[in-house]
């Protein structure tokens, strides 16, 4: 997708990204010329459904997939200026969880079980220390730290908080730890993964609104990936809808709600239910392809009930339809108007 | 788990354990030791040297064509002893595995069905049976009796079951709670009923696998008796009692360990292919 | 003290099941027949002779009674006599047992010391001429008989290149250190007599390495087990989200957690190190425990084999308790649901 400049610069632009595996029954091509930019500032969701590629595209940006004998990545991922695929492990490694870093998914599994939180978090601050020149910190400092990042996560009581066991806190606790963790260092991006997923319906809403609000307060750029619509409607200021690897639509959060223009968009806001929609879920037949034998064209046409001969054959181009938006479809609904309905 | 859905399992489980090397090689390995166990009599050149075949005229041979293992200080072919070593060797493990592993299976069903008193007392004569390492506890069972392949089978024995037991009493633990099982109780099934249709059915798959990775201990265990002369005694061609012997008489009469110590290699890394290429067929989940 | 209270219950139960296992014992050696004072005095001894021997023994008296009277001979620190050596078994028992603690403990230092760090490198570089090197290793360790190893480790180190001493825990010219404990490497280093330490090690090298064999190559496979499971496990990603270089992940966040099936599993060859040590003591002539008691065994010299059982029995417990500290300091999961279970 064409790239958006905001007024203070880019700070992760993807260009043209294509991943693809070799594997015991051929070559999987999962990621298949995507695009995507995080302006500074800028909070970015990236929405698809569970193998849809998402998590590839993030751990290629961390640096946890990487061009080897198996491995084959092309095109660009740009990180303030510097191009990381093809940059040398040692430097693409200095910058992560400092420059640039990761919320993981799971709080009940993503902290180790056998070391305090106080030792982790410790632990990240002073090796992203190390990385950077300069005398290192103390170990008074680096508590202190500690502390202060804590208390950012409105964490009862810090100092016990350090010499407590993961076993100790409840999910939404060890939820704010790790977003302690991931902000520490004070980064430039942050990727995060499906936040809230595995939380209580109430317990998430009050982490989200923790980290809205230490996002605007620090400014830091935000990539945020999930599958769930309501998350990314409330977080994010612009979204990318990805499908089978390939980038399907791109637009403003609010406005895009109103009016998806590719068909899978549609498709994947119908399938959330409402109340006023009664009992009916609308859902999109059939599964995400076969990553092996991906199918030719736009991947999404043999679900696709609009589809038609050329959507089956050629890779439909962006189209650009207003500002910030682009879609990549042949059938997209540009050309027919259709009534907001009642919601 | 039902009965329909474990007899489902035996057809893929075998399909796997036909495809991995490693369980083909040391089946392979297992035959043939079976073969020769078996037909001892038939195979050895030379049958007469496994019991009371005296010739003091060729003593201490080494390696030859007509001795491929050369002879003891009786004149004995060694190759002949060792073929009825592997003989002795699977009796032992065979007669051991025999009484244990019913005694141990019953018992672990009992404590794990019944619970109450019986469960512990059962767990309480366990845990005597293992409160000090298994070797020494047979050495100490094995200290009440003179010395003799017989004793030295119930020794072993006596220490055998328990783990039978305790691997019973885990499963009839986790299947009792079950839901089903619950429902079928409730529906009026006899306890003995529950115990032989549905707990019973669980525990074959590892008491299985359990018996095949056992069968290298215990034999050699049984080696490791014979090699301390507690378990078979001379004249009798027990492997580890030949080892023991034949190392008073190195380096020069290198032949008398060194066979007999692979062929006890051979048969134990044997059945231990073997065991483990079945516990990773059966093992699926 | 939530230690000290474990250890309480822990020794409780221990002690039962040790009388448990001295009634065993005492039963069957009591029970089967052949009369020991007849074995002690040898074939040739007269009738009254041997009535007389009996009857200092306590034979004559009803089973009970004799358990009785062993049971509390054994809290006042008397295991009763020992046919061979004319003493008192406990003192047979002070003399031999530290030569096998000192054996048996190197071999646990070595299968320790190398074979988690072998697992866990193998798991590291799955596959690779390390990892199949060691499946290798571990696989043929594991069907060597224990005797046969020692049998060839003291070929090998003891006529093939002579560095190795064949037999004993001291040379002749060396004159042992002061007794304190028993444990000559200790001794030694107490009484700062290096001479001593050194050739005391060096005679220690060839049988605790034929007892750690075995072992080394189940605790590598363990290891390797154990270290592959973590290494998959979502903390260990998430940590290298952070920035946690992998050599700092390989050396603390990936191995302590991967520690804890493994020191489970040690604790189990801690046991049948025990049993082996049996095999070695005999081959290597170490003046152990395990080599009195099997010529004990040999002598249907039953009060020794009833002092070495118990010893054992100790030793066990106490080797088993010392596994659990330390799982309970691994895993600190154990230790707060205790501290839960304990305040309901």
């Amino acid at each position: 997708m064409e790239s958006h400049m905001m007024a203070d610069g880019v700070t992760l632009d993807i260009r043209s990204l294509s991943v693809s595996f070799r594997v015991y029954g051929g070559t999987a091509h999962v990621i298949d010329d995507i695009s995507l930019q995080v302006g500074t500032g800028e909070s970015i969701g990236l929405v698809g459904e569970t193998g849809c590629g998402k998590t590839v595209t993030v751990k290629t940006i961390m640096g946890m997939v990487r061009r080897s004998s198996s491995t084959d990545i092309a095109g660009q991922i740009l990180f303030r200026g510097t191009d990381l695929v093809p940059l040398e492990h040692r430097k693409l490694f200095s910058r992560i969880g400092r420059e640039l870093s990761m919320i993981p998914q799971d709080p009940m599994t993503s902290l180790n079980p056998v070391f305090t939180i106080g030792t982790q978090l410790k632990d990240v601050i002073r090796y992203a220390d190390r990385k950077q020149s300069g005398p290192n910190l103390t170990r008074r400092q680096i508590r202190e730290r500690a502390l202060e990042a804590l208390s950012e996560v409105r964490l009862p009581n810090p100092e016990r908080m350090l010499t407590s066991y993961p076993l100790q806190l409840s999910g939404g606790m060890r939820q704010r730890v790790l977003i302690a963790m991931a902000l520490v260092n004070k980064p430039a991006l942050l990727i995060a993964d499906e936040p809230g997923t595995a939380l209580d319906v109430t317990i998430q809403k009050q982490v989200l609104g923790l980290m809205s609000n230490l996002i605007s307060q620090s400014g830091v750029s935000v990539l945020m990936i999930s599958h769930n619509l309501g998350v990314i409607h409330e977080m994010t200021d612009r979204l990318y809808i990805m499908y089978a690897g390939q980038m399907a639509e791109t637009a403003p959060t609010r406005a895009f709600f109103s009016r998806p223009r590719h068909p899978y968009s549609r498709g994947l806001r119908d399938s959330v239910p409402t109340i006023s929609d009664g009992a009916a879920i609308a859902g999109i037949t059939g599964t995400v392809p076969d990553y092996l034998a991906a199918p030719a064209g736009c991947r999404f046409h043999p679900r696709c009930k609009d589809a038609d001969e050329r959507c089956a054959v050629e890779r439909p181009p962006e189209v650009r339809m207003e500002q910030a938006w682009n879609v990549r479809c042949f059938r997209h609904v540009c050309s027919r108007t259709r009534p907001p309905e009642a919601r | 788990m039902k009965r329909d859905v474990l007899r489902e399992r035996f057809g893929r489980n075998w399909y796997r354990f036909r495809r991995n090397p490693i369980s083909l090689i040391g089946t392979g390995m297992v035959m043939l030791v079976l073969l020769l166990a078996l037909f001892a009599p038939f195979v050895a050149p030379h049958p007469e040297s496994a019991g009371r075949g005296v010739d003091l005229s060729s003593s201490f041979l080494p390696p030859s064509s007509a001795h491929w293992f050369g002879t003891d200080e009786v004149g004995r072919d060694v190759l002949s002893r060792v073929i009825f070593g592997y003989r002795i060797s699977l009796y032992l493990a065979v007669v051991v595995l025999v009484i244990s592993v019913p005694l141990g299976v019953f018992l672990g069903l009992l404590a794990g069905y019944l619970g109450g008193w019986v469960e512990t007392l059962i767990m309480r004569i366990t845990d005597v049976f293992l409160s000090i390492p298994a070797l020494a506890m047979a050495l100490a069972i094995c200290a009440a009796f003179t010395p003799s392949i017989d004793k030295a089978m119930l020794a072993v024995s006596c220490v055998w079951w328990t783990w039978y037991c305790r691997l019973v009493y885990g499963i009839a633990l986790s299947v009792k709670n079950e839901e089903f099982v619950q429902a079928s109780y409730l529906l009026g099934a006899s306890r003995l009923r529950i115990l032989v249709r549905d707990i019973l059915p669980n525990c074959i798959s590892p008491v299985i696998v359990k018996m095949s990775l056992d069968m290298g201990i215990v034999m050699l265990f049984g080696a490791g008796l014979s090699f301390l002369g507690l378990g078979v005694q001379p004249p009798k061609p027990g492997l580890g009692t030949m080892i023991s012997y034949g190392s008073q008489y190195l380096p020069e009469k290198w032949w008398l360990t060194v066979f007999p110590s692979f062929a006890l290699f051979f048969l134990i890394l044997g059945f231990n292919l073997f065991g483990d290429g079945l516990r990773d067929a059966l093992e699926d989940s | 003290m939530g230690v000290v209270l474990f250890l309480a219950r822990r020794l409780g139960y221990s002690v039962v099941v040790l009388l448990g296992l001295s009634i065993l014992i005492f039963t069957i050696s009591r029970v089967l027949p052949g009369n020991p004072a007849r074995l002690a005095l040898g074939p040739y001894a007269t009738q009254d002779q041997v009535a007389s021997l009996e009857h200092q023994m306590g034979l004559d008296k009803p089973l009970p009674v004799q358990y009785w009277v062993y049971v509390t001979g054994l809290f006042r620190g008397d295991f009763g006599m020992s046919f061979q050596t004319r003493r008192n078994v406990a003192d047979d028992i002070r003399h031999y047992l530290p030569a096998t603690i000192e054996l048996v403990a190197l071999s646990i230092v070595w299968i320790a010391l190398f074979g988690i760090p072998l697992g866990s490198l193998s798991a590291k570089h799955k596959d690779k001429w390390l990892d199949n090197g060691v499946r290798l290793f571990s696989f043929v360790g594991v069907a060597i008989a224990p005797f046969v190893i020692a049998l060839l480790l003291q070929f090998i180190g003891a006529y093939l290149i002579p560095i190795f001493p064949a037999t004993g825990r001291l040379g002749m010219m060396v004159s042992a250190p002061p007794r304190i404990t028993g444990l000559l490497l200790i001794d030694s280093l107490i009484s700062g007599d290096m001479r001593a330490f050194g050739d005391a090690l060096w005679h220690l090298v060839l049988p605790s390495f034929a007892l750690a064999l075995g072992g080394l190559g189940q605790i590598a496979r363990i290891s390797r087990a154990s270290t592959t499971d973590v290494l998959e496990k979502n903390y260990v990603e998430a940590a290298r989200g952070f920035g946690i270089p992998d050599r700092r992940i390989m050396s603390k966040y990936a191995l302590k957690p991967s520690l804890i099936p493994t020191v489970t599993v040690l604790g189990l060859t801690f046991a049948s190190s025990i049993g082996n040590a049996f095999l070695i003591e005999q081959v290597f002539s170490w003046p152990g425990l395990a080599k009195y008691g099997v010529r004990a065994i040999l002598r249907k010299d039953f009060n020794s084999v009833m002092g070495v059982v118990l010893v054992i029995g100790v030793v066990f417990f106490v080797a088993n308790f010392i596994v659990d500290l330390i799982i309970g300091y691994l895993d600190p999961r154990i230790r707060l649901r205790k501290e839960q279970q304990g305040n309901n």
